[in-house]
């Protein structure tokens, strides 16, 4: 927890400090996508499936724990009060998706665009090291902190293949009475398997972009729906609530001593950071590529603060709608279904669900191919020493390892084996985030001197 | 410039990269993580169970 918050606080300093001014690449560097794509594929990289999966189901979640108030709840919940439930519900949902995680992929995508366009050096973690440890980052003990982050990249991003599987699944039998089995799940995986090996063909242009500005359309879309058919009045004036009560409840969500919360604190905060942390090499790698001649302020604000907004939009729409759903007497049952139906629940309870839920499984299936082939290249690039050029096959490897990986987990173990490959890969990683935070400042500091 | 900044070096980096059976590898980074990444997803596949096992972080069961 102290991790994340180091990592946030890094971030904002360095944003408002003189050094937000150095232009990723020189002065000269122009962005090689408008701000619509470059946002775009932050975003659907970032976490697209995950907050498609937990949109509806961490605020129900929290809003029933927090009803009943204890350990589960987030800060010991407000036991037989709504609103006071309601408020902590969103405000820990949100200081879930929110700002840290964000944090954590900037800190990764700033130290490789610095090392990479400003001092061209390889696009690989081990180059941010470079400005403490001299040219041993390009020996064993680079080496070593590659394949940590490969490994926090593989079970990081299985975690979200096995969320994507199992949700897009339980949308399948909501509307098709298709029985969600391991043999039907396998198929599932194996289509979009199918699919992802066509856009990791295609390449970044080709593929991920085309499909990630295709996706934000499709939720945009469905975030459209739920507002307008839900209390849409309410909703808006909830966004503005939420981001008061997230703000009002941060330093106590974010505090790592003394918590009596301890279920909430272990099952969702300590799981989802260092899920994040997992993926701040694969996202931190993403951002970087697509970053150059970007401004350091820029990149931080368009990395940190606006994917934050969208995340909060989300949260506020799909979440305060379900709680709302709940209070007026929950006649859908959604408080009891499980974590990967609730969103098909909901949807179920507003007009047209059998389209809406058709149209909330392509984007899962969509979030799914795009965040499978932008991992496999991450992937593909740390473990060839930098290479961009590998054969197709060398590709196609990884996209099946990490796939197997996920649908292993997924079938054996469930949710919690997902989570636990997440956290006992990201939390090591942790660590290396803050030592790359020196190498950062250090990197930006010498930039500065020398304008 | 600091004084790292003045004199880079990344001749290193890559350098043990290798053409291994028309695959363009790092082998000290792909063989550990391809090796292990296959051994999960083996172990997976003969012990189902105990795979389960190693990854169960605590007993609480969210989903």
């Amino acid at each position: 927890m102290s991790t994340g918050n180091l990592l946030l606080i890094f971030c904002v300093v360095v944003a408002v400090s003189p050094l937000g001014r150095i232009r990723l690449g020189g002065k000269d560097a122009r962005p090689d996508y408008s701000r619509l794509s470059w946002f775009s594929m932050l975003f659907g990289a970032g976490m697209g499936i995950g907050l498609v999966f937990y949109g509806v189901s961490e605020p129900v979640s929290h809003f029933t724990t927090s009803m009943a108030g204890g350990a589960a709840a987030p800060l010991s919940g407000a036991a037989d009060d709504a609103a006071g439930a309601r408020d902590l519900a969103m405000a820990a949902t949100i200081f879930d998706w929110a700002l840290h995680p964000w944090a954590m992929f900037a800190v990764t995508g700033l130290a490789l665009a610095v090392f990479a366009y400003d001092f061209g050096m390889p696009l690989s973690m081990r180059s941010a090291f470079y400005p403490i440890f001299g040219k041993a980052v390009w020996g064993r003990l680079g080496d070593g902190i590659e394949v940590l982050a490969v490994f926090a990249t593989i079970f990081g991003l299985a975690t979200s293949l096995g969320l994507g599987a199992q949700q897009a699944m339980a949308g399948i039998t909501f509307l098709y009475q298709i029985s969600s089995s391991p043999a039907s799940i396998l198929g599932l995986i194996a289509i979009m398997a199918g699919i992802t090996f066509l856009s990791v063909r295609g390449g970044i242009d080709r593929g991920i972009r085309i499909l990630s500005e295709l996706n934000m359309l499709v939720a945009l879309g469905l975030l459209i729906f739920v507002l307008v058919t839900g209390p849409m009045r309410e909703l808006l004036a909830d966004l503005v609530r939420n981001i008061w009560v997230y703000l009002q409840n941060l330093p106590a969500l974010a505090n790592p001593v003394g918590r009596e919360d301890t279920g909430f604190y272990r099952d969702w905060s300590v799981y989802y950071w260092a899920w994040w942390i997992s993926w701040a090499p694969f996202v931190g790698m993403f951002m970087a590529r697509i970053s150059l001649g970007r401004t350091v302020r820029e990149f931080i604000a368009g990395a940190m603060i606006a994917p934050s907004l969208l995340g909060i939009l989300w949260l506020t729409i799909f979440g305060d709608a379900s709680i709302a759903h709940i209070v007026a007497g929950d006649s859908a049952g959604l408080a009891k279904a499980t974590l990967d139906q609730q969103l098909f629940v909901l949807l179920g309870a507003l007009p047209w669900p059998q389209f809406t839920s058709f149209i909330a499984i392509c984007l899962i299936l969509i979030f799914f191919v795009t965040g499978w082939d932008s991992g496999t290249l991450v992937i593909d690039t740390m473990t060839s020493g930098g290479r961009t050029d590998t054969p197709l096959r060398q590709k196609a490897f990884w996209l099946f390892a990490v796939g197997g990986i996920g649908v292993m987990l997924l079938l054996t173990g469930g949710l919690t084996s997902l989570q636990a490959g997440s956290i006992a890969t990201g939390l090591p990683l942790g660590l290396v985030l803050l030592l790359m935070c020196w190498g950062t400042l250090k990197g930006l500091l010498a930039l500065h001197k020398a304008i | 410039m600091a004084d790292w900044s003045t004199d880079i070096d990344t001749k290193g980096y890559g350098g043990s990269s290798r053409n291994f059976a028309g695959l363009l590898i790092d082998p000290l980074v792909f063989f550990p993580t391809a090796i292990l990444s296959l051994l999960v997803i083996a172990y997976s596949l003969i012990d189902p169970e105990g795979i389960g096992g190693a990854f169960l972080w605590h007993p609480q069961v969210r989903d």
